[in-house]
């Protein structure tokens, strides 16, 4: 009896380790959303394939969102906890989602992880993507740079120098008076990032900043809690804001769109728009010499010095994931080596990773957009950042205070220190009864 | 005039068939030029397969058709039982179907889902057919004036015969309303087919979408700015805007009765 006993547990033993190795060996799914479009999905399927050919024992899985409704359709899916286990995340949404203690804190795995520095990230990059309590609750992927498209025949013709990093803001302000013509309707400059409401103020303040302004117009990137208004922006802003009166630059509410086409066709000498435009440019091939700029500094600014915009997307992921290991790992992938290839078919944003940005910067000089390359790394690299736009949730209200006022101080109509200190007074009211 | 109306009119119907031959670099040619330069056919082949139209395409017309039908059928009867059954509060169920036109649809869409997640119907069509055997306020308002506008003799009639209510909607009542049913059913299968908010914030897994979830998926945000393959797009968008059209086309005679009627006045029983 007793060896059949011994028989017996022998065998449910081998049963039991069999089943634990089978388990053991099946590889942990992991889900990931995006809001890219059907080509891009496909560059980033084959670099997951890549992915899990080298990790057999993760399997990812991308879910397919389309972008239009994208923060409903995550909204949706935490309240049915269905949140995938990564997913594309605006860097508000993700302050917004830590806030709700809807995210997992990467901080404790980022740390131990030794195949993974987070000082490789471009500078503002991560302590942009860590909540106030200190917790690391995604990871940046891309980032997007503010500077100048120029046609530098037209520069050329007019005896200006060609912009390049470090080109000042009064090399700026002289070529939008040069290269204008106001009799035959042509802008020396669409100054889109410099007019719209949401973010002109925001890179006037890059040319006050560099020009030794004692504070930033927004004391931070994200969840600011000062509005400041300093002599230097009152001068850069007097400055746009004559330009713009004189027809020089666009006034504000110009439509941005038709923009990029007029300036293929050659019709305008700069475009005050981000990296982003480089994929059109390279297929329109336009007919002339054209390059990309950083947005200016001051005269006697070092490069290393530079102020420069600061602005990106990520990644995240809900704090109830099951398989935290294998989600890092993925995490990791998609904020760092992925970029290598799928921004090679198309190089719209360079990664915040900078070691992975490397395919990106030869992508475009391989295009003969060298200086886009140069300027786009050099925004990248830039120490200090300031915000694009107001990123807190009072965004909206401080918005519609700037809408109210940026196009009345550029055009004129209200007196451009009386118009920015009532921004600055109204916006802080908005902060303080946010935050009682 | 007429002629060049309808020409401006169609003209960006015209476009986006243009659009659907051109390949990228003719899209963004600066001047526009309204004739591609290579006839690009492979634009459908390649938008169908991208978004996997034909699954799409059946899950659509399946939820659609269900959802018209109830839609219809169900505000038919409140309508009938409004206008032609005398019971205590029917007026204030009358103004409550109005007034409930007056509230944005979003004011409900945090409880409905709440309601359908409890139900266990996320990630299935029932929370995008379901609400349709229920009536819609509208077509609610539409069947109760139609129906006060038919004589009630045709009714006591039909009463003189045998014939109880159930007989007089779907053999008097049905028929006489074709033009209403119809234009009902144009609208409905319309709205369904087009909705994009419920299938976006109840369908999880990509082979329950509708084609409309399908046609958004052409548009990205790489880096946060939009990226769209229009050709492919609006090769695609022709074949989808193509059902409604034709259900449009077979029923337009009734859909302008329908329509016409409404204006005339409605009496009060």
């Amino acid at each position: 009896v007793n060896r059949k006993l011994a028989i017996l547990v022998v065998v449910l033993l081998t049963f039991a380790l069999g089943i634990q190795m089978v388990t053991a060996q099946d590889p942990v799914t992991v889900t990931v959303m995006t809001w890219e479009g059907a080509d891009t999905n496909a560059a980033i399927d084959a670099a997951l394939a890549t992915f899990m050919e080298a990790n057999p024992s993760i399997v990812v899985e991308r879910l397919p969102s389309p972008n239009s409704g994208y923060g409903e359709r995550l909204s949706a899916m935490q309240l049915a906890g269905e949140l995938p286990d990564v997913f594309w995340s605006g860097n508000d949404q993700m302050f917004q989602y830590a806030d709700q203690g809807a995210l997992y804190n990467w901080t404790e795995i980022a740390t131990a992880d030794d195949t993974f520095d987070l000082g490789d990230f471009a500078p503002g990059a991560i302590a942009n993507w860590t909540a106030g309590d200190g917790g690391l609750y995604g990871l940046p992927t891309l980032m997007n740079t503010y500077g100048v498209w120029y046609n530098a025949d037209l520069f050329t013709a007019a005896g200006l120098d060609v912009p390049a990093p470090g080109w000042t803001w009064d090399a700026f302000f002289t070529a939008a008076e040069t290269l204008a013509d106001p009799a035959a309707g042509m802008f020396a400059a669409q100054g889109y990032e410099l007019v719209n409401p949401n973010e002109g103020i925001f890179t006037a303040d890059v040319c006050a900043q560099n020009a030794g302004s004692a504070a930033p117009f927004a004391d931070r990137i994200i969840n600011p809690t000062t509005i400041t208004v300093t002599p230097e922006l009152v001068s850069c802003v007097s400055r746009l804001a004559a330009l713009v009166q004189s027809g020089a630059i666009t006034p504000s509410g110009y439509p941005g769109d038709g923009q990029t086409e007029l300036f293929i066709a050659g019709q305008i000498p700069m475009l005050v728009f981000g990296q982003w435009l480089a994929p059109s440019f390279m297929n329109a091939a336009p007919a002339f010499t054209y390059g990309f700029a950083p947005l200016p500094v001051a005269d006697g600014v070092e490069p290393a010095d530079a102020i420069q915009l600061y602005d990106a997307v990520g990644i995240a992921s809900p704090a109830d994931i099951e398989n935290p290991e294998a989600v890092w790992e993925v995490a990791k992938f998609l904020a760092s080596a992925a970029w290598e290839s799928i921004l090679l078919s198309a190089p719209v944003a360079p990664p915040a990773h900078i070691p992975s940005a490397q395919p990106y910067f030869d992508t475009l000089s391989a295009a003969g957009l060298e200086s886009a390359a140069a300027s786009i790394q050099y925004m990248l690299e830039a120490p200090t950042k300031l915000p694009i736009r107001f990123t807190a949730p009072w965004a909206s209200r401080a918005n519609d205070v700037l809408g109210a006022n940026w196009g009345n101080i550029l055009n004129g109509t209200t007196g451009v220190e009386e118009g920015l200190n009532a921004i600055a007074e109204q916006v802080n009211g908005i902060i303080t009864s946010a935050s009682s | 005039l007429a002629a060049a109306l309808s020409i401006l009119m169609l003209l960006p119907l015209f476009w986006m068939l243009s659009t659907a031959l051109k390949a990228n670099n003719d899209i963004y040619r600066i001047p526009p030029q309204f004739f591609p330069t290579e006839f690009q056919f492979s634009n459908f082949a390649a938008g169908i397969e991208t978004i996997g139209f034909w699954s799409l395409f059946a899950n659509t017309t399946i939820i659609a058709a269900i959802s018209t039908v109830a839609k219809v059928f169900s505000s038919m009867l409140v309508g009938y039982g409004l206008s032609r059954i005398r019971f205590p509060g029917r007026r204030i169920w009358f103004y409550l179907f109005i007034g409930s036109m007056m509230m944005p649809g979003v004011v409900g869409m945090i409880p409905t889902f709440q309601v359908y997640l409890r139900l266990g119907w996320y990630n299935t069509w029932w929370p995008l057919i379901f609400p349709a055997f229920f009536g819609d306020p509208f077509f609610i308002f539409l069947a109760r004036q139609y129906f006060m506008s038919v004589p009630l003799n045709i009714d006591e009639a039909a009463k003189i015969d045998g014939a109880g209510h159930w007989a007089i909607f779907t053999q008097l009542m049905l028929p006489l309303t074709r033009p209403l049913w119809i234009t009902m059913a144009i609208i409905a299968f319309q709205a369904s087919w087009n909705d994009y908010l419920n299938p976006l914030i109840y369908l999880y897994s990509q082979d329950k979408w509708t084609l409309s979830l399908g046609m958004a998926s052409f548009s990205g945000a790489f880096a946060g700015v939009a990226a769209t393959q229009w050709n492919q797009f609006m090769a695609t968008n022709l074949l989808y805007m193509l059902p409604p059209l034709i259900v449009f086309f077979v029923a337009q005679r009734h859909f302008m009765a329908g329509l016409g009627s409404l204006g005339s006045t409605a009496r009060e029983h």
